[in-house]
């Protein structure tokens, strides 16, 4: 008997993690050093010089020290106080379009049975799979002037020929762009959540005589909170930096945080590294403030 | 039926529940199946308008890509000459050059990445020590930074890299770190890992360690018990990992604008400078060309993983 016990014993030990010795630091320290040397380090740097004065990187010296000149030029300039507030008013609008948008699909999905559920999350997945910058490219075609959506009004006799819907480099081709793109970061979570939802639950609930209202109101939405949370946080951070959609979708007219940064890394003569750097600061110091708020408020186990 | 029930409660009382009312939102809700389908039909095509949009005008005619005149190949396969300025995608040299560097970038940068985070998530999944959560904790806070940040990051960094090196060392490895392919390689690396470490963890949880303790009782040495057990169960997760790492690298814009320099042009960069000149067919044409691509790949992997979900 005495044997049994030890083999169980044996079995169970071996099959919980290994507590002593090198080999975990071992293992982990290629993973270890590439995210600190190429990740971590420059990413400090960037705190770092957001702080101080560089005309450029290419000038002789460096100048770090604690300097708050780009902040002061960022909290007091008009142009800046516009492009934070578009970029909230972006990130707030793509949040909840592609919630509007995508919950009624993932809850389409979640009702569809066997190969058929395989299939309609598949062709969720598919033009996600394709490069970014591609699919925004993709709606130039069909938002300019001369385009897809102007022909087929034009067709409907909706606008006159010299009068066309204006879309292309305005707000609203971004929101078009942004929507599509971030589509599949709210449906798949939101799927999986609803999917998780125990099926007997809505069976017991029409028992007790409840509407299909009440029953998606009082049952399915509640269980589907942590999936609509994880969606708004996939949705949400990655917004806040965008400069893809707003460059090609809106022509540099729109004026996103993101793009602002990018023109002061690579825009004309240059740009002006370190206003760049204290502008991913800005971006960086907000995004983890607003996180925070979000997950104590919704708490972070709902994840 | 009025608004309430009544149920003989367990000691024969009635009792006396109130009924969920049907409200005007119930008489909505009654259409809802129809309209949760129509919702998701237009979803769907809201999905794949453009992309559908983009392939179809690959094959027009018209230069200047708003109507869609007569089908034809010319975006893909006109060889140059002189009477006309347009050049198929196949016999375009700078385009050819491009798609070879994604390609390079894409393999080196996935077989790379791949090695580091297979080793990465045996220690994460099945070693306990000290740093762990810090290394944890990194990967996650990479995947969800903002893309912008972690490229200006990068290039920063290589820019002061390069330039301490040569100011301190007087040698700056002949400029390898100046933004470049080096560069672009080493950060494509840095953001594939998180992932690759992501599906292979999944892979490593769902494993029975019995069949390894089955080995090694039968008298196989540790390293033939990783060799002939482990690796063989892991591997469909590092195929995925290694292709999921392969899709985003050849795909990936940010990254690669903010380290490439001014030489070194992947596929997305060449499309880029492309859209900014305005659309055009041809453009259309590398972009169905690069889609194809992806979706091959994903496609095949999805079919991998039904088939080996079906033997298993």
């Amino acid at each position: 008997m005495a044997d049994v016990a030890t083999v169980r014993e044996r079995g169970q030990a071996s099959r919980t993690l290994i507590p002593k010795g090198w080999g975990g630091p071992l293992l982990v320290s290629p993973m270890a050093f590439w995210m600190v040397a190429f990740f971590l380090v420059p990413l400090f740097l960037i705190l770092l010089y957001g702080f101080g004065r560089l005309p450029g990187p290419y000038s002789s010296g460096v100048r770090l020290g604690f300097d708050l000149e780009w902040y002061k030029q960022i909290f007091s300039g008009a142009d800046y106080h516009k492009a934070f507030l578009l970029t909230a008013q972006m990130v707030i609008t793509n949040t909840l379009g592609c919630l509007i948008l995508g919950y009624p699909l993932a809850y389409f999905i979640s009702r569809k049975t066997g190969k058929r559920k395989t299939v309609f999350v598949l062709l969720v997945m598919l033009p996600f799979w394709t490069s970014f910058l591609i699919r925004t490219y993709a709606w130039m075609t069909i938002l300019g002037n001369g385009g897809l959506l102007n022909t087929f009004l034009l067709k409907l006799h909706l606008i006159g020929s010299n009068t066309p819907m204006n879309i292309m480099f305005t707000n609203k081709a971004v929101i078009a762009g942004l929507i599509y793109d971030y589509l599949p970061f709210m449906v798949l979570p939101l799927f999986v959540s609803i999917e998780k939802i125990d099926r007997s639950l809505f069976e017991a609930s029409k028992d007790l005589g409840a509407g299909k209202w009440v029953t998606f109101w009082r049952v399915t939405l509640p269980l589907s909170l942590p999936g609509i949370f994880a969606g708004s946080m996939l949705v949400a951070i990655p917004t806040t930096g965008e400069f893809v959609i707003p460059a090609i979708l809106g022509g540099g007219k729109v004026v996103l945080w993101g793009w602002l940064i990018e023109e002061s890394f690579m825009g004309m003569g240059g740009g002006n590294w370190a206003l760049g750097s204290a502008l991913s600061n800005v971006l960086l110091v907000v995004m983890l403030v607003v996180v925070a708020l979000y997950l104590k408020a919704v708490g972070s186990e709902e994840f | 039926m009025s608004g309430q029930a009544t149920v003989t409660g367990p000691q024969g009382m009635p009792v006396q529940r109130k009924r969920a009312r049907f409200s005007v939102w119930d008489r909505i809700m009654a259409l809802s199946d129809v309209g949760i389908a129509t919702w998701a039909v237009i979803t769907y095509i809201f999905l794949y308008l453009p992309v559908v949009v983009l392939v179809l005008f690959s094959f027009t005619s018209d230069q200047f890509n708003l109507k869609f005149t007569h089908p034809t190949l010319e975006w893909y396969r006109s060889q140059p000459q002189a009477s006309t300025k347009v050049i198929g995608v196949i016999h375009d040299p700078t385009i050819i050059k491009a798609f070879e560097t994604s390609i390079e970038i894409a393999i080196f940068s996935t077989i790379i990445a791949v090695i580091i985070g297979t080793l990465g998530s045996f220690a994460l999944e099945r070693f306990e020590f000290r740093t762990k959560n810090l290394w944890d904790g990194l990967n996650y806070t990479k995947i969800i930074i903002a893309e912008v940040v972690a490229g200006v990051s990068s290039l920063l960094f290589f820019v002061q890299l390069d330039k301490f090196l040569y100011d301190y060392l007087y040698f700056n490895f002949g400029g390898l770190f100046k933004p470049g392919f080096a560069d672009v390689l080493i950060a494509h690396v840095a953001w594939n890992i998180p992932f690759i470490v992501v599906i292979i963890r999944a892979r490593l949880k769902g494993f029975d360690r019995a069949i390894e303790e089955a080995g090694s009782d039968l008298g196989a040495r540790p390293t033939t018990v990783f060799f002939r057990v482990t690796l063989p169960v892991i591997f469909p997760g590092i195929l995925a990992a290694a292709l999921l790492s392969f899709t985003l690298s050849f795909d990936d814009f940010v990254t690669t604008y903010f380290t490439a320099g001014p030489t070194t042009v992947t596929l997305p960069l060449k499309i880029w400078s492309m859209v900014r000149m305005g659309i055009t067919p041809e453009i259309n044409a590398i972009s169905t060309f690069m889609m194809a691509l992806s979706m091959t790949i994903v496609i095949v992997l999805e079919l991998k993983a039904r088939i080996s979900e079906e033997i298993a």
